[in-house]
C-alpha cells in the first residue's frame, strides 16, 4: 500500500500522455497516474462525437491546471493552443448537428429553441 | 460567473442498478471528503489567497469539483432508478425513500445531510493549503474504498478517473504550498 507523502516535488513537463489514455486514466500527463486497480475498463458513452470533444476539454484543463503552477512553460502554453483549435473546431461540428452545448452556442438561433433537445448528460451516459 | 456545459466531464452510463452501492456513493455526493464540499471549500478559499497564482488555482479547481458534483449525482441518480421499494428496503434506504422518494440528496453514507462544517477556511492561506493536500487524499482513499465495493466496469470507470483527479489536484496545491512557504522564507 503506498501512503500519501507529506511534500510535493514540483512536477517537470515531460510530454503527453495519449489522448484517448489520458482521458480514461484522468491524468494529461503520464508521470502523474497512480492506478489503484489494474485498469482495463472502457468508456461507457456511445457518442463518440461527444466522447471526443470530452477527451480534449479534459486535456485543456488538466493542461491549465498545469499552467497555473507553471505560468512560464512556453511548450505547454503551445500545447494548450492546439488542443484549444481542435476543440473549437469539434464544438462547431458537434453543435450543428446534435445541438447546443452551452448558451453560447451559434445553434441557439434556430426555430424552435434548442436548448431543450435531449438527451441530458446524466440520461444516456454522455 | 459559471456557464453550463450539456455535457459530463466523464461519461456515466450505468445499466445495472445496485441500490446498496447508491447508498455508499452518495457519500462523494454529500459526505464529510465528498464533491460538494470541496467544491464550496475551494471556491470560498480563493478570495483570501495571496496571489493570483492561488486564485487561479482555487477557482479552476473548485470549478472542476462542480463537474465532479455532477458525476457522482448521475451515478447515484442511475443506480436507484428503477429500484423497487423492497430493494430499497433490503439495502437500508427506506427512510431515503420516505422523504425523498427516488430522488437524489447530498448525504453521507448512513444518510446524514450535507454539512458545511467540513468546509475548512481559515482566512490562513498555508493553513487551508494543508487543509485542501488532506481532502484530496481523504477523497482518494474513499474512492478507493468504493473501487473495492464493486465489480462494475461501468461503475469502475469513473470512480476510478475520479480517484486519479485527488491525485492531480494533491500535486497542484503541493506546489502551490511549496511556493508560498518559499515566498514566506524570503519576505
Amino acid at each position: 500500500m503506498k501512503y500519501a507523502t507529506a511534500y510535493i516535488k514540483n512536477q517537470e513537463f515531460t510530454g503527453l500522455e495519449e489522448l484517448k489514455t489520458a482521458f480514461l486514466r484522468g491524468s494529461a500527463f503520464n508521470n502523474l497516474y497512480q492506478p489503484y486497480k489494474k485498469f482495463d475498463y472502457e468508456l461507457s458513452s456511445n457518442n463518440k462525437e461527444l466522447k471526443n470533444i470530452q477527451a480534449i476539454s479534459f486535456i485543456l484543463l488538466d493542461l491549465g491546471l498545469y499552467l497555473d503552477t507553471h505560468p512560464d512553460n512556453q511548450d505547454v502554453i503551445n500545447l494548450y493552443k492546439e488542443f484549444l483549435e481542435k476543440y473549437k473546431q469539434l464544438v462547431r461540428d458537434y453543435e450543428e448537428e446534435k445541438g447546443p452545448l452551452t448558451l453560447r452556442s451559434d445553434s441557439l438561433g434556430k426555430y424552435p429553441w434548442q436548448w431543450l433537445q435531449e438527451p441530458w448528460p446524466w440520461e444516456e451516459g454522455e | 460567473m459559471w456557464l453550463y456545459e450539456k455535457k459530463l466531464q466523464f461519461p456515466v452510463n450505468i445499466k445495472n442498478k445496485d441500490v446498496s452501492l447508491a447508498k455508499y456513493i452518495v457519500t462523494q455526493y454529500g459526505g464529510p471528503d465528498g464533491e460538494l464540499g470541496a467544491a464550496i471549500r475551494y471556491l470560498n478559499q480563493r478570495y483570501t489567497m495571496p496571489t493570483s497564482k492561488g486564485i487561479a488555482l482555487l477557482t479552476d479547481i473548485g470549478t472542476e469539483e462542480l463537474g465532479h458534483v455532477e458525476m457522482i449525482q448521475t451515478m447515484v441518480y442511475q443506480l436507484l432508478k428503477d429500484a423497487t421499494i423492497e430493494e430499497l428496503k433490503e439495502a437500508g434506504l427506506a427512510s431515503h425513500y420516505t422523504q425523498h422518494n427516488h430522488a437524489i440528496f447530498p448525504t453521507d453514507t448512513n444518510g446524514v445531510p450535507f454539512n458545511a462544517g467540513g468546509i475548512g477556511t481559515t482566512g490562513d492561506p498555508i493553513a487551508d493549503l494543508h487543509e485542501n493536500l488532506a481532502a484530496e487524499q481523504k477523497a482518494r482513499a474513499t474512492y478507493e474504498h468504493l473501487m473495492d465495493l464493486t465489480n462494475d466496469p461501468e461503475v469502475l470507470a469513473p470512480l476510478s478517473f475520479l480517484r486519479q483527479r485527488e491525485i492531480i489536484h494533491y500535486q497542484r496545491f503541493g506546489e502551490y504550498l511549496t511556493e508560498l512557504e518559499e515566498m514566506a522564507e524570503n519576505s
